[in-house]
Protein backbone atom coordinates (compact mmCIF):
# COMPACT_ATOMS: atom_id res chain seq x y z
CA UNK A 1 0.00 0.00 0.00
CA UNK A 2 1.38 3.25 -1.37
CA UNK A 3 0.15 5.75 0.66
CA UNK A 4 -3.35 4.89 3.63
CA UNK A 5 -5.11 7.29 1.62
CA UNK A 6 -5.21 4.84 -0.67
CA UNK A 7 -7.47 3.25 1.99
CA UNK A 8 -10.23 5.41 1.59
CA UNK A 9 -10.51 6.08 -1.77
CA UNK A 10 -10.92 2.48 -2.04
CA UNK A 11 -13.96 3.02 0.61
CA UNK A 12 -15.08 5.34 -1.53
CA UNK A 13 -15.47 2.88 -4.22
CA UNK A 14 -16.29 0.30 -3.02
CA UNK A 15 -20.27 0.92 -2.58
CA UNK A 16 -20.63 0.92 -6.03
CA UNK A 17 -19.46 -2.73 -6.73
CA UNK A 18 -23.22 -4.53 -6.09
CA UNK A 19 -25.46 -1.55 -5.89
CA UNK A 20 -28.71 -3.89 -5.67
CA UNK A 21 -27.09 -4.79 -2.34
CA UNK A 22 -26.41 -1.36 -1.46
CA UNK A 23 -30.26 -0.59 -2.44
CA UNK A 24 -31.24 -3.48 -0.18
CA UNK A 25 -29.27 -1.80 2.81
CA UNK A 26 -30.72 1.69 1.83
CA UNK A 27 -34.19 0.45 1.77
CA UNK A 28 -33.80 -0.52 5.30
CA UNK A 29 -32.48 2.80 6.13
CA UNK A 30 -34.95 4.49 4.70
CA UNK A 31 -37.80 2.64 6.72
CA UNK A 32 -35.82 3.63 9.54
CA UNK A 33 -35.86 7.26 9.07
CA UNK A 34 -39.16 6.80 8.05
CA UNK A 35 -40.28 4.67 11.26
CA UNK A 36 -38.11 7.48 13.31
CA UNK A 37 -39.90 10.50 11.52
CA UNK A 38 -43.34 8.95 12.20
CA UNK A 39 -42.54 8.39 16.27
CA UNK A 40 -41.49 11.91 16.30
CA UNK A 41 -44.47 13.93 14.63
CA UNK A 42 -46.85 11.13 16.85
CA UNK A 43 -44.79 12.05 20.13
CA UNK A 44 -45.74 15.96 19.58
CA UNK A 45 -49.03 15.13 18.47
CA UNK A 46 -49.42 13.03 21.52
CA UNK A 47 -47.54 15.94 23.21
CA UNK A 48 -50.25 18.32 22.30
CA UNK A 49 -52.72 16.57 23.62
CA UNK A 50 -51.01 15.44 26.85
CA UNK A 51 -50.23 18.54 28.24
CA UNK A 52 -53.01 20.78 26.57
CA UNK A 53 -51.65 23.95 27.54
CA UNK A 54 -53.61 25.92 24.65
CA UNK A 55 -56.73 24.07 24.00
CA UNK A 56 -57.73 26.83 20.89
CA UNK A 57 -54.14 26.19 19.02
CA UNK A 58 -54.48 24.99 15.80
CA UNK A 59 -52.23 21.78 16.56
CA UNK A 60 -54.72 20.57 19.57
CA UNK A 61 -57.42 20.86 17.41
CA UNK A 62 -56.79 19.23 14.23
CA UNK A 63 -54.61 16.39 16.06
CA UNK A 64 -56.87 13.02 15.64
CA UNK A 65 -54.47 11.05 17.88
CA UNK A 66 -55.79 9.08 21.03
CA UNK A 67 -53.44 9.10 24.09
CA UNK A 68 -53.57 5.11 23.49
CA UNK A 69 -51.29 5.79 20.51
CA UNK A 70 -48.61 5.16 22.88
CA UNK A 71 -48.69 1.46 22.26
CA UNK A 72 -48.52 2.08 18.44
CA UNK A 73 -45.43 4.07 19.43
CA UNK A 74 -43.60 1.37 21.55
CA UNK A 75 -44.96 -1.05 18.55
CA UNK A 76 -42.96 1.05 16.00
CA UNK A 77 -40.17 1.69 18.36
CA UNK A 78 -38.90 -2.15 18.80
CA UNK A 79 -39.80 -2.20 15.20
CA UNK A 80 -37.12 0.65 14.51
CA UNK A 81 -34.97 -0.70 17.08
CA UNK A 82 -35.15 -4.14 15.01
CA UNK A 83 -34.16 -2.67 11.82
CA UNK A 84 -31.75 -0.54 13.10
CA UNK A 85 -30.11 -3.60 14.69
CA UNK A 86 -30.24 -5.64 10.95
CA UNK A 87 -28.59 -2.50 9.89
CA UNK A 88 -25.72 -2.98 12.60
CA UNK A 89 -25.27 -6.48 11.53
CA UNK A 90 -25.02 -5.50 7.93
CA UNK A 91 -22.19 -2.82 8.73
CA UNK A 92 -20.46 -5.70 11.00
CA UNK A 93 -20.20 -7.81 7.89
CA UNK A 94 -18.93 -5.29 6.23
CA UNK A 95 -15.73 -5.07 8.50
CA UNK A 96 -15.64 -8.55 8.06
CA UNK A 97 -15.65 -8.37 4.80
CA UNK A 98 -13.37 -5.36 4.57
CA UNK A 99 -10.93 -7.51 7.11
CA UNK A 100 -10.23 -10.49 4.39
CA UNK A 101 -10.40 -8.53 1.53
CA UNK A 102 -13.01 -9.11 -0.30
CA UNK A 103 -14.85 -6.77 -3.11
CA UNK A 104 -18.19 -8.39 -3.13
CA UNK A 105 -20.60 -6.96 -0.55
CA UNK A 106 -22.36 -9.00 2.22
CA UNK A 107 -25.50 -10.19 1.54
CA UNK A 108 -28.44 -10.22 3.62
CA UNK A 109 -29.32 -14.28 3.47
CA UNK A 110 -29.52 -15.15 7.38
CA UNK A 111 -31.31 -13.06 9.04
CA UNK A 112 -30.91 -14.63 12.24
CA UNK A 113 -27.20 -13.76 12.32
CA UNK A 114 -27.62 -10.53 10.95
CA UNK A 115 -29.50 -9.84 14.27
CA UNK A 116 -27.04 -11.45 16.36
CA UNK A 117 -24.35 -9.30 15.02
CA UNK A 118 -26.45 -6.09 15.34
CA UNK A 119 -26.74 -6.91 18.87
CA UNK A 120 -22.97 -7.46 19.55
CA UNK A 121 -22.29 -3.77 17.40
CA UNK A 122 -25.09 -2.26 19.43
CA UNK A 123 -23.54 -3.51 22.83
CA UNK A 124 -20.11 -2.23 22.09
CA UNK A 125 -21.19 0.92 20.43
CA UNK A 126 -23.33 1.35 23.89
CA UNK A 127 -20.91 0.34 26.08
CA UNK A 128 -18.07 3.02 24.39
CA UNK A 129 -20.49 5.99 24.39
CA UNK A 130 -21.96 5.20 27.91
CA UNK A 131 -19.50 6.84 29.89
CA UNK A 132 -19.18 10.22 27.79
CA UNK A 133 -22.85 10.28 27.37
CA UNK A 134 -23.23 10.61 31.59
CA UNK A 135 -20.27 12.98 31.84
CA UNK A 136 -22.48 15.05 29.59
CA UNK A 137 -25.57 14.98 31.29
CA UNK A 138 -24.08 15.53 34.28
CA UNK A 139 -22.53 18.76 32.85
CA UNK A 140 -25.62 19.75 32.05
CA UNK A 141 -27.25 19.28 35.45
CA UNK A 142 -24.21 21.36 36.62
CA UNK A 143 -24.97 23.98 34.85
CA UNK A 144 -28.16 24.25 35.36
CA UNK A 145 -27.49 24.21 39.53
CA UNK A 146 -24.48 26.52 39.09
CA UNK A 147 -24.43 28.53 36.06
CA UNK A 148 -20.48 29.28 34.29
CA UNK A 149 -19.04 26.11 34.45
CA UNK A 150 -18.30 24.61 31.29
CA UNK A 151 -15.57 22.42 31.63
CA UNK A 152 -17.27 19.34 32.54
CA UNK A 153 -19.32 19.36 28.88
CA UNK A 154 -15.56 20.07 27.37
CA UNK A 155 -14.09 16.90 29.51
CA UNK A 156 -17.34 15.46 28.20
CA UNK A 157 -16.69 16.40 24.91
CA UNK A 158 -12.72 14.77 24.80
CA UNK A 159 -14.20 11.69 26.34
CA UNK A 160 -16.36 11.15 23.69
CA UNK A 161 -13.37 11.69 21.12
CA UNK A 162 -11.20 9.69 23.02
CA UNK A 163 -13.52 6.67 22.82
CA UNK A 164 -15.04 6.85 19.28
CA UNK A 165 -11.06 6.78 18.22
CA UNK A 166 -11.10 3.29 20.72
CA UNK A 167 -14.16 2.46 19.53
CA UNK A 168 -13.28 2.12 15.50
CA UNK A 169 -10.59 -0.13 16.71
CA UNK A 170 -12.38 -1.96 19.07
CA UNK A 171 -15.52 -3.18 16.69
CA UNK A 172 -12.91 -4.39 13.94
CA UNK A 173 -11.18 -6.28 16.72
CA UNK A 174 -14.89 -7.78 17.35
CA UNK A 175 -15.52 -8.31 14.04
CA UNK A 176 -12.36 -9.99 13.24
CA UNK A 177 -12.59 -12.47 16.19
CA UNK A 178 -16.67 -12.74 16.86
CA UNK A 179 -15.94 -12.29 20.35
CA UNK A 180 -17.70 -9.44 22.06
CA UNK A 181 -15.50 -9.50 24.79
CA UNK A 182 -12.48 -8.84 22.32
CA UNK A 183 -14.54 -4.98 21.80
CA UNK A 184 -13.62 -4.46 25.54
CA UNK A 185 -9.96 -5.65 25.36
CA UNK A 186 -8.49 -2.65 26.08
CA UNK A 187 -4.70 -3.52 26.08
CA UNK A 188 -4.95 -5.48 22.74
CA UNK A 189 -6.87 -2.51 20.99
CA UNK A 190 -4.08 -0.27 22.13
CA UNK A 191 -1.47 -2.34 21.06
CA UNK A 192 -2.56 -3.04 17.38
CA UNK A 193 -2.84 0.78 17.34
CA UNK A 194 0.42 1.34 18.57
CA UNK A 195 1.77 -1.13 15.73
CA UNK A 196 0.10 0.87 13.27
CA UNK A 197 1.33 4.15 14.74
CA UNK A 198 -0.77 6.62 16.83
CA UNK A 199 0.02 9.33 14.35
CA UNK A 200 -1.44 7.12 11.11
CA UNK A 201 -4.19 6.14 12.93
CA UNK A 202 -5.15 9.73 14.22
CA UNK A 203 -4.67 10.78 10.83
CA UNK A 204 -6.28 8.72 8.75
CA UNK A 205 -9.55 8.83 11.00
CA UNK A 206 -9.43 12.22 10.83
CA UNK A 207 -8.77 12.33 7.07
CA UNK A 208 -11.67 9.94 6.73
CA UNK A 209 -13.63 12.48 8.78
CA UNK A 210 -12.56 15.56 6.63
CA UNK A 211 -13.71 13.66 3.38
CA UNK A 212 -16.99 12.87 5.15
CA UNK A 213 -17.87 16.40 5.85
CA UNK A 214 -17.05 17.57 2.50
CA UNK A 215 -19.35 15.03 1.06
CA UNK A 216 -22.29 15.43 3.45
CA UNK A 217 -22.35 19.25 3.05
CA UNK A 218 -22.04 19.14 -0.51
CA UNK A 219 -24.73 16.43 -0.77
CA UNK A 220 -26.99 18.51 1.63
CA UNK A 221 -26.45 21.47 -0.55
CA UNK A 222 -28.21 19.14 -3.76
CA UNK A 223 -30.62 17.91 -0.88
CA UNK A 224 -31.66 21.12 -0.52
CA UNK A 225 -31.96 21.90 -4.26
CA UNK A 226 -34.15 18.71 -4.39
CA UNK A 227 -36.36 20.09 -1.66
CA UNK A 228 -36.87 23.14 -3.08
CA UNK A 229 -38.31 21.56 -6.37
CA UNK A 230 -40.34 18.97 -4.15
CA UNK A 231 -41.67 22.18 -2.28
CA UNK A 232 -42.88 23.39 -5.55
CA UNK A 233 -44.26 20.82 -6.88
CA UNK A 234 -45.89 19.67 -3.41
CA UNK A 235 -47.36 22.24 -0.83
CA UNK A 236 -47.19 19.80 1.79
CA UNK A 237 -43.92 20.08 4.46
CA UNK A 238 -44.80 16.63 6.38
CA UNK A 239 -44.86 15.01 2.66
CA UNK A 240 -41.76 16.69 1.59
CA UNK A 241 -39.43 16.05 4.52
CA UNK A 242 -40.79 12.04 4.35
CA UNK A 243 -39.45 12.06 0.61
CA UNK A 244 -36.51 14.08 1.36
CA UNK A 245 -36.00 11.08 4.60
CA UNK A 246 -36.65 8.64 2.12
CA UNK A 247 -33.77 9.85 -0.46
CA UNK A 248 -31.55 10.15 2.44
CA UNK A 249 -31.51 6.88 3.57
CA UNK A 250 -32.18 5.20 0.26
CA UNK A 251 -29.11 6.71 -1.38
CA UNK A 252 -26.87 8.57 1.54
CA UNK A 253 -26.97 6.65 4.66
CA UNK A 254 -26.10 3.04 3.52
CA UNK A 255 -23.46 4.47 0.75
CA UNK A 256 -21.98 6.09 4.00
CA UNK A 257 -22.42 3.71 6.12
CA UNK A 258 -21.02 1.22 4.05
CA UNK A 259 -17.55 3.35 3.09
CA UNK A 260 -17.31 4.29 6.96
CA UNK A 261 -17.22 0.40 7.86
CA UNK A 262 -15.14 -0.45 5.11
CA UNK A 263 -12.48 1.80 5.95
CA UNK A 264 -12.54 0.85 9.43
CA UNK A 265 -11.93 -2.61 8.63
CA UNK A 266 -9.18 -1.54 5.95
CA UNK A 267 -7.73 0.33 8.95
CA UNK A 268 -7.56 -2.59 10.93
CA UNK A 269 -6.15 -4.73 8.39
CA UNK A 270 -3.18 -2.39 7.80
CA UNK A 271 -2.73 -2.56 11.86
CA UNK A 272 -2.74 -6.45 12.38
CA UNK A 273 -0.16 -6.46 9.46
CA UNK B 1 16.16 26.38 -17.16
CA UNK B 2 13.68 28.75 -16.25
CA UNK B 3 12.22 29.71 -19.89
CA UNK B 4 12.48 26.11 -20.76
CA UNK B 5 10.03 25.09 -17.73
CA UNK B 6 7.93 27.42 -19.08
CA UNK B 7 7.79 26.90 -22.44
CA UNK B 8 7.13 22.87 -21.66
CA UNK B 9 4.37 24.17 -19.79
CA UNK B 10 2.59 26.35 -22.56
CA UNK B 11 2.75 23.45 -25.19
CA UNK B 12 1.87 20.86 -22.60
CA UNK B 13 -1.41 23.10 -21.36
CA UNK B 14 -2.56 23.42 -24.77
CA UNK B 15 -2.54 19.71 -25.74
CA UNK B 16 -5.90 19.01 -25.89
CA UNK B 17 -8.64 21.59 -25.87
CA UNK B 18 -11.10 18.39 -24.34
CA UNK B 19 -10.00 18.63 -21.35
CA UNK B 20 -9.87 22.34 -20.74
CA UNK B 21 -13.70 22.42 -21.75
CA UNK B 22 -14.36 19.62 -19.37
CA UNK B 23 -12.01 21.19 -16.57
CA UNK B 24 -14.36 23.92 -16.98
CA UNK B 25 -17.87 22.18 -17.05
CA UNK B 26 -16.54 20.80 -13.54
CA UNK B 27 -15.71 24.67 -13.08
CA UNK B 28 -19.22 25.80 -13.87
CA UNK B 29 -20.46 23.47 -11.57
CA UNK B 30 -18.39 24.10 -8.28
CA UNK B 31 -21.20 25.76 -6.32
CA UNK B 32 -22.04 21.84 -5.69
CA UNK B 33 -18.53 21.73 -3.60
CA UNK B 34 -17.39 18.50 -4.52
CA UNK B 35 -15.96 19.66 -8.19
CA UNK B 36 -13.75 22.16 -6.62
CA UNK B 37 -12.04 18.82 -5.23
CA UNK B 38 -12.06 17.41 -8.38
CA UNK B 39 -10.47 20.03 -10.18
CA UNK B 40 -7.51 20.23 -7.41
CA UNK B 41 -7.47 16.74 -7.96
CA UNK B 42 -6.55 17.14 -11.58
CA UNK B 43 -4.05 19.60 -11.17
CA UNK B 44 -2.30 16.99 -8.50
CA UNK B 45 -2.07 14.33 -11.58
CA UNK B 46 -0.87 17.14 -13.46
CA UNK B 47 1.36 17.54 -10.68
CA UNK B 48 2.00 13.66 -10.61
CA UNK B 49 2.89 13.17 -14.48
CA UNK B 50 5.49 16.30 -14.24
CA UNK B 51 7.26 14.96 -11.24
CA UNK B 52 7.31 11.58 -12.85
CA UNK B 53 8.41 12.69 -16.17
CA UNK B 54 11.18 14.95 -17.29
CA UNK B 55 11.15 18.70 -19.08
CA UNK B 56 9.92 18.49 -22.49
CA UNK B 57 9.34 15.08 -23.21
CA UNK B 58 6.20 13.40 -24.38
CA UNK B 59 3.62 13.01 -20.95
CA UNK B 60 0.28 12.90 -22.32
CA UNK B 61 -2.40 14.85 -20.07
CA UNK B 62 -3.55 13.16 -17.56
CA UNK B 63 -7.41 11.36 -17.84
CA UNK B 64 -10.89 11.89 -16.01
CA UNK B 65 -10.76 8.29 -15.05
CA UNK B 66 -10.83 7.35 -11.23
CA UNK B 67 -13.24 10.01 -10.34
CA UNK B 68 -13.21 9.17 -6.77
CA UNK B 69 -9.25 8.35 -5.85
CA UNK B 70 -9.24 12.17 -7.92
CA UNK B 71 -11.51 13.33 -5.70
CA UNK B 72 -9.28 11.96 -2.82
CA UNK B 73 -6.28 13.35 -4.36
CA UNK B 74 -7.79 16.83 -4.17
CA UNK B 75 -8.82 16.79 -0.51
CA UNK B 76 -5.27 15.73 0.55
CA UNK B 77 -3.69 18.91 -1.81
CA UNK B 78 -6.52 21.42 -0.12
CA UNK B 79 -5.86 20.02 3.45
CA UNK B 80 -2.04 19.91 2.99
CA UNK B 81 -2.21 23.82 1.86
CA UNK B 82 -4.21 24.63 4.73
CA UNK B 83 -1.84 23.05 7.34
CA UNK B 84 0.89 25.12 5.61
CA UNK B 85 -1.19 28.48 5.72
CA UNK B 86 -1.86 27.67 9.05
CA UNK B 87 1.58 28.87 10.53
CA UNK B 88 1.60 32.31 8.60
CA UNK B 89 -1.78 32.77 10.61
CA UNK B 90 -1.21 31.70 13.92
CA UNK B 91 2.23 33.76 13.64
CA UNK B 92 -0.04 37.18 12.51
CA UNK B 93 -2.61 36.63 15.74
CA UNK B 94 0.12 35.86 17.78
CA UNK B 95 1.79 39.48 16.64
CA UNK B 96 -1.71 41.25 16.56
CA UNK B 97 -2.06 39.87 20.34
CA UNK B 98 0.52 41.08 21.66
CA UNK B 99 0.68 44.83 20.33
CA UNK B 100 -2.98 44.83 20.96
CA UNK B 101 -1.13 44.66 24.84
CA UNK B 102 0.95 47.26 24.15
CA UNK B 103 -0.15 50.91 23.64
CA UNK B 104 1.95 53.74 22.08
CA UNK B 105 4.64 53.59 19.31
CA UNK B 106 5.77 50.59 20.44
CA UNK B 107 2.11 48.88 19.78
CA UNK B 108 2.37 49.61 16.08
CA UNK B 109 5.90 49.54 15.92
CA UNK B 110 5.72 45.71 16.75
CA UNK B 111 2.31 45.48 14.41
CA UNK B 112 4.39 46.42 11.40
CA UNK B 113 7.51 43.86 12.20
CA UNK B 114 4.32 41.01 12.63
CA UNK B 115 2.73 41.88 8.93
CA UNK B 116 6.20 41.71 7.43
CA UNK B 117 7.21 38.68 8.95
CA UNK B 118 3.64 36.88 8.20
CA UNK B 119 4.18 38.60 4.76
CA UNK B 120 7.55 36.43 4.37
CA UNK B 121 6.10 33.47 6.04
CA UNK B 122 3.11 33.41 3.60
CA UNK B 123 5.59 33.23 0.77
CA UNK B 124 7.58 30.78 2.06
CA UNK B 125 4.23 28.53 2.79
CA UNK B 126 3.46 28.73 -0.54
CA UNK B 127 6.53 27.68 -1.86
CA UNK B 128 6.61 24.93 0.91
CA UNK B 129 3.36 23.85 0.12
CA UNK B 130 3.37 23.26 -3.38
CA UNK B 131 6.74 21.85 -2.91
CA UNK B 132 5.56 19.83 -0.12
CA UNK B 133 2.47 18.26 -2.94
CA UNK B 134 5.12 17.83 -5.20
CA UNK B 135 6.93 16.10 -2.94
CA UNK B 136 3.88 13.85 -1.81
CA UNK B 137 3.61 13.41 -5.53
CA UNK B 138 6.97 11.91 -5.76
CA UNK B 139 6.36 9.15 -2.97
CA UNK B 140 3.38 7.91 -4.31
CA UNK B 141 0.75 10.33 -2.42
CA UNK B 142 2.10 9.34 0.95
CA UNK B 143 0.36 11.91 2.99
CA UNK B 144 3.46 12.60 5.73
CA UNK B 145 5.62 12.88 2.93
CA UNK B 146 4.40 16.48 2.41
CA UNK B 147 5.40 17.80 6.01
CA UNK B 148 8.37 16.24 5.97
CA UNK B 149 9.94 19.73 6.45
CA UNK B 150 13.48 18.64 5.96
CA UNK B 151 13.47 16.74 2.83
CA UNK B 152 11.75 19.58 1.19
CA UNK B 153 13.98 21.85 1.97
CA UNK B 154 17.18 20.25 1.23
CA UNK B 155 14.99 19.74 -2.44
CA UNK B 156 14.67 23.47 -2.43
CA UNK B 157 17.90 24.49 -1.77
CA UNK B 158 18.98 21.87 -4.59
CA UNK B 159 17.16 23.57 -6.63
CA UNK B 160 17.96 26.63 -5.24
CA UNK B 161 15.49 29.54 -3.46
CA UNK B 162 16.66 32.16 -5.93
CA UNK B 163 15.60 30.02 -8.91
CA UNK B 164 11.90 28.94 -7.09
CA UNK B 165 11.08 32.85 -6.06
CA UNK B 166 12.15 33.68 -9.43
CA UNK B 167 10.05 30.74 -11.03
CA UNK B 168 7.60 31.87 -8.76
CA UNK B 169 7.24 35.21 -9.91
CA UNK B 170 7.32 34.71 -13.60
CA UNK B 171 4.01 32.24 -12.90
CA UNK B 172 2.65 35.18 -11.59
CA UNK B 173 3.04 37.80 -14.07
CA UNK B 174 2.78 34.95 -16.62
CA UNK B 175 -0.97 33.92 -15.47
CA UNK B 176 -1.68 38.50 -15.38
CA UNK B 177 -0.65 38.99 -18.91
CA UNK B 178 -2.70 36.35 -20.50
CA UNK B 179 -5.71 36.55 -18.18
CA UNK B 180 -5.60 40.26 -19.09
CA UNK B 181 -4.23 39.60 -23.36
CA UNK B 182 -7.36 38.06 -23.85
CA UNK B 183 -9.64 40.04 -21.82
CA UNK B 184 -8.28 42.53 -23.60
CA UNK B 185 -8.54 41.12 -27.09
CA UNK B 186 -12.08 40.51 -26.74
CA UNK B 187 -12.91 43.85 -24.99
CA UNK B 188 -11.51 45.11 -28.06
CA UNK B 189 -13.28 43.27 -30.58
CA UNK B 190 -16.58 44.07 -29.25
CA UNK B 191 -15.82 47.73 -28.54
CA UNK B 192 -15.37 47.61 -32.13
CA UNK B 193 -18.48 46.11 -32.91
CA UNK B 194 -20.22 48.75 -30.23
CA UNK B 195 -18.86 51.53 -32.40
CA UNK B 196 -19.94 50.74 -35.55
CA UNK B 197 -23.70 49.46 -34.09
CA UNK B 198 -24.30 52.92 -33.01
CA UNK B 199 -22.77 54.39 -35.80
CA UNK B 200 -25.74 52.09 -37.95
CA UNK B 201 -28.44 53.09 -35.28
CA UNK B 202 -28.80 49.76 -33.05
CA UNK B 203 -28.39 49.76 -29.55
CA UNK B 204 -25.12 49.14 -28.29
CA UNK B 205 -25.98 47.27 -24.48
CA UNK B 206 -27.18 44.09 -25.68
CA UNK B 207 -23.53 44.09 -27.90
CA UNK B 208 -22.09 45.22 -24.13
CA UNK B 209 -23.59 42.42 -23.04
CA UNK B 210 -22.95 40.13 -24.82
CA UNK B 211 -19.41 40.99 -24.90
CA UNK B 212 -19.36 40.02 -20.97
CA UNK B 213 -20.88 36.97 -21.49
CA UNK B 214 -18.04 35.98 -23.74
CA UNK B 215 -15.80 36.52 -21.93
CA UNK B 216 -16.55 35.00 -18.68
CA UNK B 217 -17.03 32.20 -20.61
CA UNK B 218 -14.16 32.01 -22.30
CA UNK B 219 -12.31 32.76 -19.09
CA UNK B 220 -13.77 29.94 -17.51
CA UNK B 221 -13.79 27.24 -20.38
CA UNK B 222 -10.70 27.95 -21.77
CA UNK B 223 -8.37 30.58 -20.26
CA UNK B 224 -8.90 29.36 -16.58
CA UNK B 225 -8.03 25.39 -17.11
CA UNK B 226 -5.66 26.27 -19.41
CA UNK B 227 -3.71 28.47 -16.50
CA UNK B 228 -4.40 26.25 -14.10
CA UNK B 229 -2.73 23.24 -15.71
CA UNK B 230 0.01 25.46 -17.07
CA UNK B 231 0.90 26.67 -13.41
CA UNK B 232 0.95 22.93 -12.08
CA UNK B 233 2.80 21.75 -14.81
CA UNK B 234 5.41 24.64 -13.63
CA UNK B 235 5.66 23.35 -10.38
CA UNK B 236 5.80 20.26 -11.03
CA UNK B 237 8.83 20.33 -13.08
CA UNK B 238 10.49 23.19 -10.72
CA UNK B 239 10.01 20.13 -8.57
CA UNK B 240 12.68 17.74 -11.21
CA UNK B 241 14.93 20.66 -11.65
CA UNK B 242 17.30 19.11 -8.49
CA UNK B 243 20.68 18.48 -9.19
Amino acid sequence: MASMTDLVSEGLKYPFNDTKKLLSLGALFALLNIITFGIFEMLIDLLTIVEETSPNSIAANSSTFASSDIYIIALFAIIGFIIALLIMGYQYDVIKFSIAKKNDLPGFGDVLSLLTKGLKYFIACFVYNIIPVIVFVAGIELLSVQNGDYYVSVLALILFIICNFLLIMALANMADTDKLTKAFDLREIINKIANLGWVTYIGITLFTFIVYAIIMVAISVILMFITILVAIAINQAMVILAIIATIQGLFISSYISVFFNRVYGSVYREAIK
Amino acid sequence: MILDIYKDSLEYSAKDWKTLVILGVICLFSFLLLPIFLITGYNYRVINTAVHGIINGRDPLPDFDDIIAMFVDGVKVVIVQMLYMLVPFFIFILFAAISNSLNGVLASAIMIIGCLITFALIIVACLMSQMGICHMAYNEGTFSKAFEIKEIREVIDDIGWFNCIITYLGLIIITIVISAVVSGIILAIFTVFGISGSVLGVDSSGIFLLGTLINSLVTMFIVGPYLSIFNSRSIGLLYTMQI
